[in-house]
Formats: C-alpha cells, structure tokens, sequence
C-alpha cells in the first residue's frame, strides 16, 4: 500500500470517526487531492471546483451531507486519477450562509483569488441568481443541484449553468400530474394552498395552480395562505385550513418550516380531516422526522435513493457513503443531485477531451449522461437535465430505521410529462445579457 | 489614508481591490451609521434599510435605462447611481419623523421595525422588486466592469461623501448634534429644536447609506432583499465598534478590519460568525472606544502632562456610550 493509499485510507477512517465535523473532512479530502498520490498524473494541473453551499443559516440542514459526502466523491474519482484520469480534483468550499450577497462576494474570492475552474452549488435560489451574475461574467463552469427556481435556467439564463435538479415548474408539475390522478378517483373538488411567502414559494404554487387549472379545471382552489419563513406556529393556518373543508390541501412548503408545519399538522389532526398530497418530504425528513412524521401522508422527492436502488451508480453510491459515514447514513436527494453533478463534470470532461470551461459546456449541450436516475439528457434550450419528480405515500419500510416512499405508491414524473414552458417560451424568458 | 486606499489595486491579484471596494462602500454605510451613533447618540438597528433603499432604487432605474441589448450606457449607468440617496433621503424623512421622538432604547426598537417592515415589503412584493430573487443583471458600462476603474470611482466617491460629511459634522449643526447626544434636555433648555435636529441628522444620514447601497448594486451585480435586514445594519453597528465610534474616521477604520477578516477568515474556515463574535466581545470589554480609541489614549498618554487631547469634541463617544 502506498503512502497516499494509506492517506486515503486513513481519511475514510477519519470521516468515519468524525461525521459531524464533515468541513475539516472536506479540507483533509481536498489536500489529499494535491498529495502526489497521482504521480503519473502529476504533471496535469488538478481542476479547483469551488463548493457555494451553506454550512449556517435556513439551508444548513439540508446541506450537510452533501458537504461531507462531495470530498469522498472526490476522493474516489481522484482514485481514478482524477478527471480524464490525470486531473485530480481540489475541492475549495465555501459557506454562503444562505445570503445572496455573501454566496456573490464568495463566489468572487473562488474565481478571483483561488482561481477556480468550476463552481457546483447554491441551496437557496435567490443565493444561485445573484451567483449566475459573477460566473457568466468571468465564464465560469456552474452546476446546480438544489436550487431549484425555474429563472435559473429561463429568465436568467447563462451557457455556464447546468441544472441537476427537477426545477421548480417541474416540480409542481409532477404533483399535478400526481394529483389530478388522485383527484379524478377521489372525486375532489375544492382545496386549498399553503405556501413560504418567498420566489420558491410563489413559483412552485404557481405552477402548481397553472398547470391543475389545465389538467382538472373542475377543481377549485378555495383559499390561499401564505406565512414568512422560519413560522414557528402555524395554529392559525391549520385551522383556517380545516375551516374551509377543502377535499385537500396544497403545500409548498420545505425546509426547517416543513418540519414544524407536519409536526403541527399532525398534532391537530389535519391530514386525517384534510389529504396533503405533494408537501416536499425529501429523504433528510424521511430520516430527521421519522418519529413525527405522519405515516400515509402523500410527498413529493427529487431524489430519493430508494427510486432507483436497481442503478448501478445509486448502488455504488449508496455503499460508499454508508462505508463512510455509518450504516444508516443514507444519502439524501441533495446529496444525490450534488453526486450526479460531479458525475456530469466527470463526464462532461471526457466527452470534451479537455477541462476547459468552454469545451466541457460545449460538450454538455444536450448531452446524455449516466446519473444515479439512470440515462438522462440535458434540455438543449436550457441545460436542465430531464430528471423525474417523485410522489408517494410515506410508510415504515422494514428494510430501513426510517420511512420511505411506498414502493406500489410510488410515481415517477418524468420530465418530459411536465416539461413547461416550450424551448421557444424559455428563449423568450432569457434576458438578453451585454 | 488616501493614499493608503490609492494603492490597493497594486496590490497582487484583483481578488484584494473586490474587498478594497467592499471596504469603501461599508465603510460609508458605517460612517452613515455613526452620524446617528456617534454624534447624535442614538443607535439604530434599521439603517441597512437605507442602503437597501439606496441599492433598489439604483437597481431599478438601471434596470429600466439598460438598452434592448441588455447593456447600460455611462450616462445612464451614473443616472441610475443618483436615484439611491434621493429615494432614501425620502424614506429616511418618513421614518425618522416618527423615530425622532424616541430616544434610546426605544429609538432603536422603532428602527429596527421600520427595517424590517421594509425588508417584508421588499421581500414579498414581487411584481415591484422581484421578491426575495432580487434583481440581477446590473452589469455597468466597459469601462466600469474594470475592478480597478470601479475601485477608484468608488474611492472618488467616497471621499467626497467624507469630505461633506467631515464639514456637516465640524458645523454649529454637527455641534449641536454633539449636545444633543451629551444632554438632550440642556439643548432644549438653551432653545435647540431638538427632533428638528435629529429630523435632519436622519435625513443626512439615510442620503449616505442610500449613496453606499447606489455603488453596491453595480458593484455586486444584484441586489437582494437581505440588503435591507437587520444582519445588514449589524455590520455598520459592528464596524463602528471595532474603528471606535468616537474618531470620524473611526468606521472606516472598522470596515478595513472587519472586511479583511472576513475575507481572510472564510478562506479557512467557516467559523466566520464565532471569529466576529469573539472580536465584538473583546472590543466591547476590553477596547470600548474601538481601535482608535486605543490609540487616541497611547497618543494621550505620550504626551507631556497637561497636554490636551487635540480637542476634538467627539472623541469618547463609544466610551461614553458604554459607561452609562
């Protein structure tokens, strides 16, 4: 065993040891990508990919293990020699404490200061717009995989974003899809939507509205409740829920307030009075929430592990991340895009033959890759990869300590179902750009 | 110091004049703030709604000068830069007409909500300020994209808002603020208008943070809801502190620190709010006047006995503040 095996060795013993403490992992994992372990690659330069994710504030949570998860990925593919197997990958993060002008300014530092070839992040979308701004100015590689708000691939669209993750329209186009099925076997009429008053918020409701309205025009929405993120009762919108009897209710809810709102809801007895299909229930809730979370409850994923457990990448995945972090540390979606995005770099690289920016996005455009959701294709309008939405009901699986989506309850949306608006409306949406 | 900031952008890579703006920029924002804090001695916990303000009025009007090609011309681009200490200066007359009746604690709390009241109003009235997406795009003329061209206007900029600042301060008006900070009831007695003063003091105050959000949003290239949050006036409070509120110069001071930290710190690690945390703390403790209130006393103390202080009357300000 050679002494950067050992190395590496050592570093997997070391995230085992100190799951909490994934930063200093990140670090350990993104020096030993500059250890000459890569003798034979040594001579190519390694390619800095800048990681804007939030380790504090609202997206902390959710983020986590993609922050320890991305160096053992990188750590793995630089057991490979890196991209096109002679440019090991350094990872350089950064926190942008969920604030656009934070994740902007350190933006600037990865590209001006440590130079840069790539940037994979944000969480929030507002965080990823003001972000898009400072990479298309310095043409600078950018792969999403979390924020999710359709303007980052339409309305503020740049060639130097890729999007790995099923954006906000849809997103509600695949609890439409979901719904309308449920709606025409159930017989509803009337419901009623909850939304964080904020651009997520707003987008999914609206594409959830526009596209029902189209699917079952017969269903009415009979009320509208909007409350500010970080809620902490929600009494108030519970019951003025259950006094509109509607047949059901929609929610665009996530995050920390999607904890508390369940958690409320199920106390007060609304998902027995009122079905609650297509509230965002990613794999962090499945675990975090598996004591509270209401079983038969209807959720919507982006990538759930347990969707696509015959592929041979979630396979791989799903080993070496619970090798690394303990055996019941699945991944969860954001991990899961953040892997696929690595994935595309990887591949996007040796499809180009080179690491440069202009030759991997020229690569990339309308490209097919190998992800953990199998074959998929990116839009060429847009560079959104065509990835599925996921609708189940949330029920105790024996095979895992937490809940999971039941697998004969399980729909796979695919994008092309819900594929809004057509690329000659996204040309249409793209500001024009000096 | 002029001369000090004229040479940042020899500094190696182009990363360090970025931060060299960021400084001048929050440190006009923090020199705002202390006309409030230092001079008239009330502290506010809503100014950054005045830079945000300034920064979306800005935003706005470039947005709508920029051309079918989605560029802006330099005349527009300066147009849309004069739209931000107007628009404030208004917001700040609206505000501060009901904040200037209250003093202290008090004056603060009512600050922080018309702060955040304006944060909501930005943040969720999306057909006017794009909600919490912000507005992006406010890419500025060739010659403005230059980080080192965008840097000296910057600095042009700023030291002329220092240099009205500086004269506002040295006038019967900036000594009257000074009484009015010392003893407010005595200025009454001796037929100061008080709230008139205070009224104005605002006003002026407001004008150079909206002046500071103006450059920021070019300068970013967005502008985003979180411009006007409290976090954002936690940073020209926080500089302030750390400079010393009692010199002129002192926020300024505070802003090359702490801007620098912050630029350093986040290389290394993502304890950035513990590191910031632990300087407030020591300051607070241990330097109550600041950086400058350091040096003021080791330049006192070197001096022979009987020497005065130089005179200048608002020199002890933060110390003041924190004995009472």
């Amino acid at each position: 065993m050679g002494t950067t095996d050992r190395k590496l060795e050592a570093l997997m013993e070391h995230l085992r040891l100190s799951r909490r403490d994934f930063v200093f992992g990140g670090l350990a994992a993104g020096a030993l990508t500059l250890t000459p372990r890569f003798a034979a690659a040594q001579a190519a330069k390694p390619y800095k990919l800048g990681v804007l994710l939030p380790s504090t504030g609202t997206g902390a949570n959710y983020m986590a293990h993609c922050i320890k998860g991305l160096p053992v990925a990188i750590a793995e593919l630089n057991k490979r020699g890196g991209l096109l197997g002679k440019h090991p990958v350094q990872m350089i993060y950064r926190d942008t404490e969920t604030k656009p002008d934070v994740g902007a300014r350190e933006a600037k530092s990865l590209i001006l200061n440590d130079k840069v070839d790539g940037i994979f992040g944000t969480y929030s979308s507002a965080v990823a717009l003001a972000v898009q701004e400072i990479i298309h100015e310095h043409k600078v590689l950018h792969f999403a995989a979390t924020s999710n708000s359709s303007k980052i691939t339409q309305d503020n669209y740049t060639p130097y974003t890729y999007q790995f993750c099923p954006d906000s329209n849809m997103q509600s186009g695949a609890v439409v899809v979901a719904v309308a099925k449920m709606a025409k076997k159930s017989n509803w009429k009337t419901y009623v939507s909850l939304g964080q008053d904020y651009e997520w918020g707003r987008d999914t409701h609206k594409g959830f509205t526009t596209g029902l309205a189209k699917v079952a025009p017969g269903i009415k929405e009979a009320r509208q409740l909007w409350f500010k993120l970080g809620e902490t009762d929600f009494t108030s919108y519970i019951t003025a829920i259950m006094a509109a009897k509607p047949d059901f209710m929609f929610g665009a809810v996530a995050g920390k307030d999607a904890q508390t709102f369940m958690q409320q809801a199920g106390q007060m007895g609304l998902f027995k009075r009122v079905p609650f299909p297509g509230g965002l229930i990613p794999v962090n809730d499945l675990k975090q929430q598996r004591k509270t979370l209401p079983r038969g409850i209807i959720g919507l994923a982006r990538c759930p592990f347990f969707a696509h457990l015959k592929e041979p990448i979630m396979q791989a995945y799903i080993k070496r991340d619970l090798a690394a972090f303990g055996k019941d540390d699945y991944p969860d979606d954001w991990a899961c895009m953040y892997y696929d995005a690595l994935g595309g770099l990887e591949q996007g690289a040796k499809k180009a033959g080179s690491i440069s920016t202009e030759a991997i996005i020229k690569a990339l455009k309308g490209a097919t890759i190998d992800t953990c959701r199998g074959k998929r294709a990116f839009r060429t309008c847009s560079n959104q990869l065509e990835v599925p939405s996921y609708v189940g009901e949330v029920w105790d699986s024996p095979d895992y300590p937490f809940p999971i989506y039941k697998p004969d309850t399980l729909v796979y949306v695919e994008a092309k179902e819900v594929w809004t608006p057509t690329c000659e409306e996204v040309e249409k949406l793209k500001k024009k750009r000096a | 110091m002029i001369v000090l900031f004229a040479l940042v952008p020899w500094l190696p890579g182009e990363f360090w004049t970025h931060v060299g703006t960021e400084i001048l920029i929050f440190g006009l924002f923090a020199m705002s703030f202390n006309l409030l804090y230092g001079y008239m001695g009330q502290i506010s916990f809503g100014h950054a709604a005045f830079f945000g303000i300034g920064a979306y009025a800005t935003a706005m009007l470039f947005t709508a000068l920029k051309t079918s090609a989605g560029d802006i011309g330099v005349a527009e681009f300066l147009l849309s830069l004069l739209a931000g200490p107007p628009v404030a200066a208004a917001a700040a007359l609206f505000i501060g007409f009901f904040c200037v009746r209250l003093t202290g604690i008090y004056f603060a709390m009512l600050t922080l909500a018309f702060g955040e009241m304006l944060f909501y109003i930005v943040f969720s009235w999306y057909s006017f300020t794009k909600g919490d997406d912000g507005i992006q795009g406010l890419l500025p003329p060739a010659f403005f994209q230059d980080s080192d061209n965008f840097y000296y206007f910057t600095l042009a900029i700023v030291i002329l808002a220092l240099f009205v600042m500086w004269r506002i301060t040295e006038s019967p008006f900036g000594l009257t603020l000074r009484t009015l900070r010392d003893n407010q009831r005595r200025a009454a007695f001796l037929g100061t208008n008080v709230k008139a003063h205070m009224l104005a003091n605002f006003v002026i105050a407001g004008t150079f943070a909206g002046l500071a959000g103006a450059l920021w949003g070019p300068f970013s290239r967005s502008v985003n809801p979180g411009l006007l949050g409290w976090g954002e006036s936690g940073i020209a409070v926080f500089m302030t502190l750390i400079g010393g509120a009692g010199a002129f110069i002192g926020p300024i001071v505070g802003s090359v620190i702490y801007t620098m930290l912050q630029a350093v710190v986040k290389m290394y690690t993502i304890y950035w709010p513990l590191t910031i945390g632990s300087v407030i703390l020591v300051i607070v403790l241990f330097a109550p006047g600041g950086i400058l209130g350091i040096v003021e006393r080791r330049l006192r103390a070197a001096r022979p006995e009987g020497g005065t202080n130089g005179g200048d009357p608002v020199a002890g300000a933060g110390e003041t503040e924190s004995r009472q």
